[in-house]
C-alpha cells in the first residue's frame, strides 16, 4: 500500500485539505472579493478532530499489535 | 456571471467534467494563456467549491501546466475578465511555467503529546519545557529538510497542527518524495502524518 493510503481517516482529511485550498488558495484576480461560504469554519474545527483522531487511532493499533 | 476555476496553456484541452452547478467548461485564451470557466450556476456553497475543486483536478490530469484560482473570483462581463487576465499576464505566464510539470503534497504532523512536567520548581518547569520545545523543533526540521530536498519549493502553510508544509514537486521526483517520507514516518511511529496529495499547485499558484 502506497504511504499515501495507509490512513483510514485518508478520505475525510483530503475533502477537508481540498475545501481549504480551493478557499484559501490560488490566484486571486480581485482582491477585494469576499465570499462566505457555509461551513467554512467547520473545516478548521473538523481537520483539528481528525489529526487527533489519528494519534488515537495509531495508539489503540500499536496497543492491539 | 463568468466564474472563473484556472489558468493553463493556450492550446489546453478541457477535462470531460462539469463546473459549478452542472455548467459546461470553456476557455478564454489571451495570448497564449487560458482561463478556465463556466456560467456561474447555482448557489456559492460547500458544492460549489467542491466543484471548483474537481475541475482543478482533473485540469491536473489533463494539463501539463495549471495554475488554480481560488473560488470565488466571478466576472460580469467577458470584457471585466479579459481586463483581469490582461493586466496580469506576464506574470500568470511565468508562474505557469514554475509549476509545469510539477504536482504539490501536503504534509501536516502532530508530535507526540508532551508530558506536563511538574510545576513543583519554576526553574525545573521551565527547563522541561524548553526541552520539549526543542525536541520538538528537531522532529520538524527531521522531517521538513530532506522534503525540501525533493521538492522545487516549499512553503509552510501554519494555522492547523504543530507542523504543516506544502511541497511543489516535479513528477519525476514523486517517488523520491514519497520514500523519504515514508523513511521519516518508519523512523517515527511516535508522531502523527499527514500526506495529502498530488494536488494541483494550489499554493504556488501566486508567487510567495
Amino acid at each position: 500500500m502506497s504511504i499515501l493510503e495507509r490512513q483510514p481517516l485518508q478520505h475525510d482529511v483530503t475533502l477537508l485539505e481540498l475545501v481549504d485550498r480551493v478557499l484559501n488558495k490560488g490566484v486571486v484576480l480581485n482582491g477585494d472579493i469576499t465570499l462566505s461560504v457555509a461551513g467554512v469554519d467547520l473545516v478548521y474545527v473538523g481537520l483539528r478532530v481528525l489529526l487527533s483522531s489519528v494519534g488515537t487511532l495509531d495508539r489503540l493499533q500499536q496497543e492491539a499489535a | 456571471m463568468i466564474h472563473l476555476y484556472a489558468f493553463a496553456d493556450a492550446g489546453v484541452r478541457l477535462p470531460a467534467v462539469g463546473g459549478v452547478g452542472g455548467s459546461p467548461l470553456g476557455l478564454h485564451v489571451e495570448g497564449d494563456v487560458a482561463a478556465v470557466v463556466s456560467s456561474a450556476e447555482g448557489a456559492v456553497d460547500r458544492d460549489a467549491a467542491l466543484a471548483h475543486g474537481r475541475v482543478v483536478e482533473a485540469l491536473r490530469e489533463t494539463a501539463e501546466a495549471v495554475l488554480p484560482v481560488r473560488f470565488g473570483e466571478r466576472f460580469a462581463t467577458d470584457g471585466e475578465l479579459a481586463a483581469a487576465v490582461a493586466a496580469r499576464a506576464d506574470e500568470l505566464r511565468r508562474r505557469l511555467d514554475h509549476v509545469r510539470g510539477c504536482v504539490e503534497f501536503g504534509v501536516r504532523m502532530q508530535p507526540p503529546e508532551a508530558e506536563e512536567p511538574s510545576r513543583a520548581s519554576g526553574g525545573a518547569y521551565l527547563r522541561a519545557r524548553l526541552a520539549s520545545v526543542h525536541r520538538a523543533a528537531a522532529i520538524v526540521e527531521q522531517l521538513h529538510e530532506p522534503l525540501v530536498r525533493c521538492a522545487r519549493e516549499a512553503v509552510l502553510t501554519p494555522g492547523i497542527g504543530d507542523h504543516a508544509a506544502a511541497y511543489l514537486v516535479r513528477h519525476e521526483q514523486r517517488d523520491a518524495f514519497e520514500r523519504t517520507l515514508g523513511a521519516f514516518i518508519a523512523a517515527h511511529p511516535e508522531v502523527t502524518v499527514l500526506c495529502t496529495g498530488p494536488w494541483a499547485p494550489y499554493t504556488f499558484a501566486e508567487a510567495a
